[in-house]
């Protein structure tokens, strides 16, 4: 009993402030620097895409660069909520499932619009294999961001909170990897960026309960 | 002894949250007894396990205090916490137990943060009159029994008890104003 009243003196004594927004401001201190690595990843190791100027013009371009955008957004907000005791992300899960149906619709649209031949181009591309490897590991970066911030946070659902760090940094790993990526096919987006994003998520489903315990 | 509400220690950790050093020693000094019971309740272990989940659980507070929100109840993200340091506990403890889990679960779930607050209040207040008072009134207004069955237990007529019962519960209210005037 002695014991509790010389932790709560210790507690009490010099109480730091705790500024409103607290938590978001800790989770941008923590994801500036993982987003400027996995920026310099990309742009170092692979570079800009060599036809940049002429695919900006393209709406397959920006729909594939906006994709990983709004998961990566809507997944900041499910991070906040997993950080709370307690939290569950309900309505940023629907949104994202959400946002894949849009993009979804979006790639049958544009096999429908195009010739049968093309679907190969489409679908696989060059560089399907290649596309979700790049993005888990110009993903780990914001992902060792993340965990660093819920280590300071309070997740009570370790496997969920791994899920969600992981499905974000994988969103934002896809978002990078977007300005260097040659493929055009939005039903390529659909696939294989969103494998390189639920794989990031798995990683973090492993490694939660090892990572976030307190 | 202070009233505690939700209402009270949210404002309390509000004013914690803003650096008062007196509003949190005060915080943390009624948490721990809440934490007591709630502890003492669900463990069938020793004293010193009660001690060491309740000083867990100060610190888990307040190392992780950024993630309580303004906005909702202060009872309920504490008690999160308190329950995630119990079920902890058993994990470690238990080893790979699953029925003691689902046991620790559904007895936490079972009892809500706000109803042991609001019983821990009800008690309080009646230790504060006379033993046969607070005894008829837990009997006709907290257990339901009937005037009837209340008078046969005690030996007194009916009527006795009714008169009791209404002074006791005036007594109360007065009591429960005294008490908020003086914190106020």
């Amino acid at each position: 009993m002695a014991k509790t009243d010389d932790l709560i003196d210790s507690l009490a004594r010099g109480l730091q402030p705790i500024r409103p927004h607290a938590l978001l401001r800790l989770l941008t201190k923590a994801l500036l620097p993982g987003v400027l690595l996995s920026g310099a990843f990309i742009l170092l190791l692979h570079g800009l895409r060599p036809d940049i100027a002429s695919a900006m013009s393209l709406p397959a371009f920006w729909v594939k660069s906006f994709y990983p955008l709004a998961l990566a957004i809507n997944g900041i907000c499910a991070v906040l909520i997993v950080a709370r005791p307690g939290g569950l992300p309900k309505s940023a899960g629907l949104t994202s499932i959400g946002i894949y149906m849009l993009l979804a619709m979006l790639g049958l649209w544009q096999l429908h619009a195009s010739p049968a031949m093309d679907y190969p181009k489409l679908i696989f591309g060059v560089s399907y294999w290649f596309c979700p490897l790049i993005t888990v590991a110009s993903a780990a970066p914001v992902f060792a961001a993340n965990i660093w911030f819920l280590r300071r946070c309070a997740p009570t659902r370790y496997r969920l909170a791994g899920f969600t760090a992981g499905m974000m940094a994988g969103a934002i790993g896809a978002w990078t990897y977007s300005w260097a990526c040659i493929e055009n096919g939005l039903p390529f987006v659909a696939l294989w960026y969103s494998l390189g994003i639920v794989l990031c998520g798995l990683i973090g489903m492993a490694l939660g309960p090892r990572l976030l315990r307190w | 002894m202070m009233a505690m509400s939700e209402l009270e220690l949210k404002a309390l950790m509000l004013l914690s949250l803003d650096g008062d050093e007196n509003a949190y020693r005060c915080l943390l000094g009624i948490l721990r007894h809440l934490l007591e019971s709630y502890f003492k309740r669900r463990l069938a272990s020793s004293a010193q396990d009660t001690d060491d989940l309740i000083q867990d659980t100060l610190l888990a507070l307040h190392q992780r205090r950024i993630t309580y929100d303004r906005e909702r109840p202060f009872t309920a993200w504490f008690f999160t916490i308190a329950r995630h340091k119990l079920v902890d506990h058993h994990r470690r403890r238990g080893g790979r137990s699953v029925v003691s889990l689902e046991l620790v679960e559904g007895v936490a779930d079972g009892y809500s943060e706000d109803t042991i607050l609001a019983s821990m209040d009800v008690e309080r207040l009646l230790s504060g009159i006379p033993a046969w008072q607070s005894e008829l009134i837990r009997r006709v207004r907290l257990e339901g029994r009937s005037v009837a069955e209340a008078a046969a237990a005690s030996g007194k007529t009916e009527a006795m008890v009714k008169v009791s019962v209404h002074r006791g519960i005036k007594a109360l209210a007065a009591r429960l104003r005294g008490e908020r005037g003086e914190n106020g």
